[in-house]
């Protein structure tokens, strides 16, 4: 760990303010990614700026359209285990109850989740090469052991993944990222916030420099999906793994038919993989495997292979099959009995 | 609970999980005593080759720094390879911590920073700047299994397992119905809770000094 200076914001202008002039600070918060990442050298900031103080992060509360307006410091628990989230947003509180740990849940914030770095080893291994950590340095995922990476808009300098399980969620209820920065305040559609590597991996979302995450909007229109949803998630063993493949899957029933569908792939992508072709395929349709492998054929198209994860591909096209029929029949895949229904 | 209840199958709690999973346990290495110090262990950044340098000096002048310790100025170590080796040990030359120069494998311990507190002992440990010439290496198992190193079938002190019976490969062969696959399972590693690797006033005592289990005190 380096030697840091340590700074308690009080209000969200000092933060920017603080942010705007260095653009080695970091915000901490739950510190339950940042403080790992500093004992590894992956992070070497020059301060921290410890929001946890700012009342205006805080707190979970009803948006005028009827959505619900969740603070950047609300903890991934205080989330999955809010009435209204379960009651109207439930899947939102399944794909953060498959993630980490009850202790680590309790920590880690709603904007800190946003801002996760990638698991991939070498991103976290600075005697590595790795574009995303030190540009220019050459990727060691792309020669090496490359089973955790990305299946889908990769690029020939990154295919780390973003490992988030809440941001598959919010990207399937099509969240909005609420932010401020030196320019004023702006709202992010969550697609548009974690963005593909490209040739800049060393960014993993849109946040501009002196720009903090306020909150994250729920829009009124998620809730439709509350009574047909899943969130699947496979991965090595049944806990405190991060995803090989998740799956978020909501539908809106009218009948036997779909009326419309959300899907959200997580751990194949540097950002939760949405497609809207995938989607549209499955609104008039009767809620049926056949519907569902199309979408899910729709969804992995362009996937690619590196030496260890091509299996990825066909777990992920058998994963939206599988959750797309637990979403069908409302039977959503447990977080506390993990067997695979 | 029904009383014939079996301990085998079925989830038990551990004594200590109350404790552990709250953070009231006292873990091994947050035991402290006087003029305690602390060490950080400097790995490998390769895999296999030599070490031909190490600038210890910036790591050296930081304030509550005892001692950097290296191959080439670490105390007299046991030097015969039975000193490192248990009884049940696979054969072979056992690994020695700060023997040489040599790298064997990535991750290797090469240099020890002995400090007054565990934070200045991790911070100096990252100025340690080492140099290497590097040797092409095989990390891949898949792709090394054709060398790999056979076991004698016979050791002192140790029953050889038993002998197979019957002939389980013509049996598959003659089989009216086989079912064949690969199956890869998950690395799984054995890590007790109480880690007193890295974080910890006792430097891998079984290596460092196999027989004392003592903490380096300043």
């Amino acid at each position: 760990m380096n030697r840091f200076s340590y700074h308690r914001a009080d209000t969200v202008e000092d933060t920017i303010k603080l942010l705007s002039a260095d653009p080695t600070a970091r915000i901490i918060a739950g510190g339950t990614n940042l403080v790992d990442l500093m004992k590894y050298l992956v992070e070497t900031p020059s301060t921290l700026i410890d929001v946890t103080r700012i009342d205006a992060l805080k707190g979970i509360t009803e948006t005028e359209d009827g959505g619900l307006r969740i603070g950047a410091l609300v903890s991934n628990s205080a989330v999955a285990y809010d009435e209204r989230v379960q009651a109207r947003f439930p899947l939102l509180a399944s794909a953060i109850l498959a993630g980490a740990s009850p202790q680590l849940r309790n920590a880690a914030t709603t904007g800190g989740n946003l801002n996760q770095r990638t698991r991939c080893y070498y991103f976290n291994d600075p005697a590595t090469p790795c574009h995303k950590r030190e540009p220019g340095s050459g990727c060691s995922a792309i020669v090496g052991l490359n089973r955790i990476h990305a299946i889908l808009g990769a690029s020939d300098q990154c295919i780390a993944t973003h490992p988030s399980d809440m941001c598959v969620g919010l990207a399937a209820l099509a969240a909005e990222v609420h932010v401020a920065g030196p320019g004023g305040e702006r709202v992010i559609p969550f697609a548009d916030y974690h963005r593909l590597p490209g040739d800049a991996p060393q960014q993993d979302n849109t946040l501009q420099q002196g720009e903090i995450v306020l909150a994250v909007v729920l829009p009124q229109g998620g809730q439709g999906y509350a009574g047909h949803y899943s969130y699947l998630k496979l991965r090595d063993r049944l806990s405190y793994a991060f995803a090989l493949v998740s799956v978020a899957a909501a539908l809106e029933m009218d009948g036997g038919t779909i009326a419309s569908a959300r899907i959200a792939l997580g751990g194949v992508a540097h950002k939760p993989w949405r497609r809207q072709e995938a989607e549209a395929a499955l609104s008039g349709r009767a809620a049926e495997t056949s519907a569902f492998a199309a979408a899910a054929d729709l969804l992995l198209e362009g996937a690619v292979g590196h030496e260890h994860n091509g299996f990825k591909i066909d777990l992920a096209r058998r994963a939206v099959i599988r959750a797309l029929a637990q979403a069908a029949t409302g039977t959503p895949q447990s977080q506390t009995d993990k067997r695979i229904a | 609970m029904p009383k014939n209840e079996t301990h085998v199958g079925s989830p038990h709690s551990r004594v200590d999980g109350p404790a552990k999973v709250t953070g009231t346990a006292t873990y091994a290495a947050e035991f402290t005593t006087p003029d305690l110090a602390y060490a950080y262990i400097v790995e490998s950044t390769i895999a296999r080759g030599r070490i031909t340098g190490i600038d210890a000096e910036a790591a050296q002048a930081v304030p509550g720094v005892i001692r950097v310790f290296t191959h080439e100025n670490r105390p007299r170590t046991a030097w015969f390879s039975f000193k490192y080796k248990s009884m049940v040990g696979p054969p072979g030359t056992p690994f020695r911590p700060l023997y040489n120069n040599e790298v064997q494998y990535s991750g290797q311990p090469i240099v020890l920073v002995v400090a007054e507190s565990f934070d200045v002992a991790r911070h100096a440990a990252s100025l340690v700047q080492v140099t290497y010439e590097q040797h092409p290496h095989e990390t891949d198992l898949g792709r090394a299994r054709q060398d790999s190193y056979v076991p004698p079938s016979k050791r002192l002190g140790i029953a050889p397992p038993p002998k197979p019976r019957g002939d389980a490969v013509k049996a598959f062969g003659e089989a009216p119905v086989r079912v064949s696959g690969e199956y890869t399972i998950a690395t799984e590693h054995h890590n007790p809770m109480v880690s007193i690797r890295r974080r910890s006033p006792v430097i891998r005592p079984w290596r460092w000094q196999p027989r004392s289990c003592s903490r380096i005190t300043a």
